[in-house]
C-alpha cells in the first residue's frame, strides 16, 4: 500500500492562505491522524490527498509517483464522511458496488468483491436494505465498505465517528483500526478529538492553522508535547510561571521557585526533564505544567517540594474520573482529575476541605514561559 | 404569586400526545425539580427529552396533568414571564446588533425603561466575562463568545430559571470541555435553577447535579450522576453511562444477599453479592455488568503462579478469576485500555489508569479478576433493545 508524500505545498483559498509551504510525510501502510480544531486545515489536506483539491505549489506523491495533477477519479482513493454520503435511494449493495461499476468492471467480479467487504465490515444479509432503514453506525459501515473497494489501498476518513453515540463509537473505532491493520491499508484520518486518535492511530499530527504544531506517536505526544498548545489540547493542564533556581545538567534536575502575589516563600518544585537540560538557564523564567490527572491529592496540608495547597471547591463525578477544582489563598483554581475504581472510591473528599496536591518529579511539563498577554489567558495564573 | 421559593418545579401526571395521540412523547411523568438545582435531560433521539423542556417551559400545553412553577399552574402564567431565559444551540443573535444590542433588545421591547437596560445588559455581560466585547458585532466574534452572548441575553433579566438546548453543541471538543465547566460555575454562582437537554452522557454527568434519562416518554431513572453510574435500575441505564462490560449467564444459590452466577458457554462460577430485596431465582437466565475500570487484571508469572502481592489477597478474599488473553493494548494519553479474550469465549475491556505502570502487553496470558458486587439484571425481553443507545 502506498505512502503518500505532501511537498511543500501551499494552498490558497479567497485571498487566503490555507497551507503555506506544508510537508507530511504518511507512510506505507500507517494509521495515521490529523488532529485540530475547525479551520486547522486538516479537511484540506483530505482534499489534497483525493485530488479535490490541486495545490498553487508543491507536489503530491503517493509511492514517488507524482500524483499532483491526477484527477480524483485516477487516484481512486476510498473515503468515509461524518455524514455518510450514502445514495438514499440505493440499496446497501448497490451503494457499495457503485464505484467498480462506473469503471466498467465484471459484474461477477464485482458482486464477489461487494459481498466480501460488506461480510468484512459486519453487515450481514442487508444487502437490499436502503440506507434510512439502518442505524448510523450500520450507514457508517456500509460507507465504509464502500470506500474499501477502492483500489488505491489509501482510505481517507473526515471526522467518520462524530455523528454516532459514545459506546458505538468506541466499539467501531477498535473495529476499524483492527481492519485497516489487517488489510494493510494506508489510512489518513481527521478529527478534532484527540482521544479517538490516540486509539486509532500509529502516528499523529497536531494542526493548528495551517501548520503542524507536532508530529509523533500518541506516546511521544502526551509525555513530551512540544508546547503548551500540544500539551492542553490533549488534557487539562495547571500552569505555574517559576524562575529556574538550579540546573543539574546530567541528570536534567531542574530546581523551579513559584512565587505568587504577596506570598514571602516560595514554591520549591523539582522536575526531572533529561530532553530539557539544554533549553533553559539557570535565572531564567519557565512555565511548569502538570495535567490535571498528573496531580495526586491528598487530605490535610503537607509541606514539602512540588506540593500546592488549596481548598476544594467543587467535586464531579464523570464515571471512571473524579474532577476536583481546589481554590488556594490567591483565588487561583487547580484541576485535578483522580482515576477511581471500585477499589479506589472508597477514598473521599469533600468540598471545602483542605488539600494537598503533588506530582511525580517526572511528570512536570516544562515549557518557555509566554508572552504576558498569553498568560492572562490561563485561568490559574 | 410566591416569588421567593418561584423556582421549584413540579409535574404532576403530565401526558403529551400528537397525532391524535398516535405518537406518545411524555407518557404521565411525575417528577419535582428543587430550586437551584442543575438538571440534565438525557436520552436516545425521539426519547421525549425536548417536549419535556418545552412542556416545563410553556412552549407546549400538556394534554393531561399539571405543571406547577413555584407553586402556581404554568398554564396560568404569562408565557412571556420573564422569570425564564432560554439558550439554544443556534445562538439566535442578531447579527447586524452589537453584543450589547443583542443581549439590551429582549428588555427593550418588554418595556424596561433605559436606565435599567443599561445596567442590566452591562452586568450579564459583565457575568459571562464578555465586558471588553460589549460593542463587537457577532460576526467578530468566535463561537464560544457568541454562545455567552446567548448566555448573557438569558440571565440579564435576572431569571430564576435556564433553560438550556445543547447550548454547547457546536463547540469544539476541547473548547466545549472547558466551556462546560464556565457554564456550571455561572449558574451555580447565579443560584439558577437550570434545565438542559444534551445527548452527551459525560457533559451530562460533568456539569449537571441530577440527570433524568428518558426513554420513549417515560422516565427510567432521575437521580445524581453518581447514583446512575453506581446503582442503575436497569441494563439501558448502565449501559447509557460509562463503558460496561455485560456478562451473561444463569444463577444458582441464590440467597437475600448472594448467589452464584455461571459464566456461559462452560464459564466459571462467580461469587456476586445481591442487594436486598432483590427478585432473582434460581437458575433463570441473569446478566451482570462490570464497569471496564473495575476489571483487575493479574499477570501469570512463567511458573505459572500469581504473586499475592499482585493479587491483594487481604483486600478480595474471593475475587472471581477467569484466564484470558491479551488481545490489544491500546494507550491513550491518560488512560490504558485492554481488549481481552476469556477462556469461554467471551471478549472484555478493561481500562486503567497510565499513571500506574501495567506491566501487560498484547499477547500476554492473565489472570482477569472480577469482584463480587457487580450489577445484576434479570435477563431482558429483548437484549438488544436494552443495549441500543438510539
Amino acid at each position: 500500500m502506498p505512502a503518500i508524500r505532501l511537498e511543500n505545498i501551499t494552498v490558497s483559498r479567497g485571498g487566503k492562505q490555507i497551507l503555506h509551504g506544508f510537508d507530511l510525510e504518511i507512510r506505507d501502510g500507517e494509521y495515521f491522524a490529523l488532529v485540530g480544531e475547525t479551520g486547522a486545515g486538516k479537511t484540506t489536506i483530505l482534499n489534497l490527498i483525493n485530488g479535490l483539491i490541486v495545490p498553487d505549489e508543491g507536489r503530491v506523491l503517493f509511492d514517488d509517483k507524482d500524483i499532483t495533477k491526477s484527477p480524483v477519479e485516477t487516484r481512486d482513493v476510498g473515503m468515509v464522511f461524518e455524514n455518510y454520503a450514502l445514495f438514499p435511494h440505493y440499496t446497501v449493495y448497490k451503494n457499495v458496488a457503485y464505484s467498480r461499476r462506473v469503471k466498467d468492471r465484471d459484474v461477477n467480479e464485482t458482486r464477489k468483491a461487494a459481498k466480501e467487504i460488506l461480510s468484512l465490515v459486519l453487515i450481514p444479509n442487508r444487502d437490499d436494505a436502503l440506507p434510512k432503514e439502518l442505524s448510523g453506525g450500520m450507514q457508517q459501515r456500509v460507507a465504509l465498505a464502500r470506500a474499501l473497494m477502492c483500489e488505491s489501498g489509501i482510505l481517507l476518513f473526515d471526522d467518520p465517528f462524530s455523528a454516532l453515540d459514545a459506546g458505538l463509537r468506541m466499539s467501531l473505532r477498535i473495529e476499524l483500526k483492527n481492519l485497516a491493520r489487517e488489510l494493510g491499508t494506508t489510512v489518513v484520518h481527521c478529527t478534532n478529538d484527540v482521544e479517538e486518535a490516540m486509539m486509532v492511530c500509529d502516528r499523529l499530527a497536531i494542526m493548528r492553522d495551517g501548520r503542524i504544531v507536532q508530529l509523533g506517536t500518541p506516546d511521544e505526544i502526551y509525555y513530551r508535547p512540544s508546547d503548551l498548545y500540544v500539551a492542553s489540547f490533549i488534557s487539562d493542564v495547571n500552569l505555574f510561571k517559576c524562575d529556574v533556581l538550579k540546573l543539574e545538567k546530567e541528570q536534567g534536575l531542574y530546581v523551579l521557585a513559584h512565587k505568587r502575589g504577596n506570598e514571602e516563600e516560595a514554591r520549591e518544585f523539582r522536575v526531572i526533564a533529561p530532553e530539557r537540560a539544554a533549553t533553559f538557564k539557570e535565572g531564567e523564567q519557565v512555565l511548569l505544567c502538570v495535567r490535571a490527572e498528573h496531580f495526586y491529592i491528598n487530605h490535610g496540608f503537607r509541606k514539602k517540594p512540588n506540593r500546592v495547597h488549596g481548598v476544594i471547591d467543587d467535586i464531579r463525578f464523570l464515571g471512571h474520573v473524579i474532577r476536583y477544582e481546589v481554590k488556594d489563598d490567591f483565588g487561583r483554581r487547580y484541576k485535578i482529575q483522580r482515576f477511581v475504581n471500585a477499589k479506589t472510591k472508597y477514598m473521599k473528599f469533600y468540598k471545602g476541605e483542605t488539600v494537598t496536591l503533588g506530582f511525580h518529579y517526572k511528570l512536570g511539563l516544562l515549557f518557555e514561559c509566554p508572552a504576558e498577554m498569553e498568560l492572562k489567558q490561563c485561568d490559574n495564573l | 404569586m410566591v416569588e421567593d421559593d418561584m423556582p421549584k418545579i413540579e409535574l404532576l401526571h403530565v401526558s403529551k400526545t400528537f397525532d391524535d395521540g398516535r405518537i406518545v412523547a411524555a407518557d404521565d411523568i411525575t417528577l419535582s425539580i428543587d430550586d437551584g438545582s442543575f438538571v440534565f435531560l438525557l436520552g436516545p433521539s425521539g426519547c421525549g427529552k425536548t417536549t419535556l423542556l418545552k412542556l416545563i417551559s410553556g412552549l407546549e400545553t400538556p394534554t393531561s396533568g399539571s405543571i406547577l412553577v413555584g407553586g402556581v399552574n404554568l398554564a396560568q402564567r404569562n408565557p412571556e414571564d420573564r422569570s425564564i431565559g432560554f439558550v439554544f444551540q443556534h445562538f439566535e443573535i442578531f447579527p447586524a446588533m452589537t453584543v450589547f444590542e443583542n443581549v439590551a433588545y429582549g428588555m427593550t421591547v418588554r418595556g424596561y425603561d433605559e436606565e435599567s437596560v443599561e445596567k442590566m445588559a452591562r452586568e450579564a455581560l459583565h457575568l459571562v466575562g464578555l465586558d471588553n466585547r460589549v460593542l463587537a458585532y457577532p460576526r467578530e466574534l468566535n463561537t464560544p463568545e457568541l454562545q455567552k452572548v446567548g448566555l448573557a441575553r438569558a440571565i440579564a433579566t435576572r431569571s430564576k430559571i435556564l433553560f438550556l438546548d445543547e447550548p454547547l453543541g457546536k463547540l469544539d471538543p476541547k473548547i466545549r470541555k472547558s466551556f462546560r465547566y464556565e457554564l456550571r460555575r455561572l449558574i451555580k454562582s447565579l443560584g439558577l435553577t437550570a434545565i438542559q437537554v444534551t445527548h452527551d452522557q459525560e457533559e451530562a454527568m460533568a456539569i449537571g447535579d441530577q440527570i433524568i434519562v428518558m426513554r420513549q416518554g417515560k422516565i427510567l431513572q432521575y437521580g445524581s450522576p453518581e447514583d446512575l453510574y453506581y446503582h442503575p435500575d436497569s441494563i439501558f441505564v448502565a449501559n447509557f453511562f460509562g463503558e460496561t462490560n455485560f456478562l451473561e449467564g444463569f444463577v444458582s444459590e441464590v440467597k437475600p444477599e448472594s448467589c452464584i452466577f455461571h459464566l456461559h458457554l462452560g464459564g466459571p462460577k462467580f461469587q456476586v453479592n445481591l442487594k436486598h430485596g432483590h427478585r432473582l431465582q434460581n437458575h433463570v437466565q441473569a446478566i451482570i455488568g462490570y464497569r471496564v475500570e473495575d476489571v483487575e487484571l493479574i499477570k501469570i508469572t512463567r511458573d505459572d503462579h500469581v504473586s499475592s502481592e499482585e493479587l491483594d489477597l487481604e483486600d478480595k478474599p474471593t475475587l472471581n478469576t477467569v484466564k484470558g488473553r491479551v488481545k490489544e493494548a491500546i494507550f491513550i494519553g491518560p488512560i490504558k485500555r485492554f481488549i481481552i479474550d476469556l477462556e469461554n469465549g467471551d471478549r472484555i475491556q478493561a481500562k486503567h489508569s497510565s499513571k500506574f505502570l501495567v506491566d501487560i502487553y498484547e499477547g500476554d496470558d492473565i489472570l482477569v479478576g472480577f469482584h463480587e458486587n457487580p450489577m445484576v439484571f434479570e435477563y431482558p425481553k429483548d437484549i438488544r433493545a436494552e443495549l441500543s443507545k438510539a
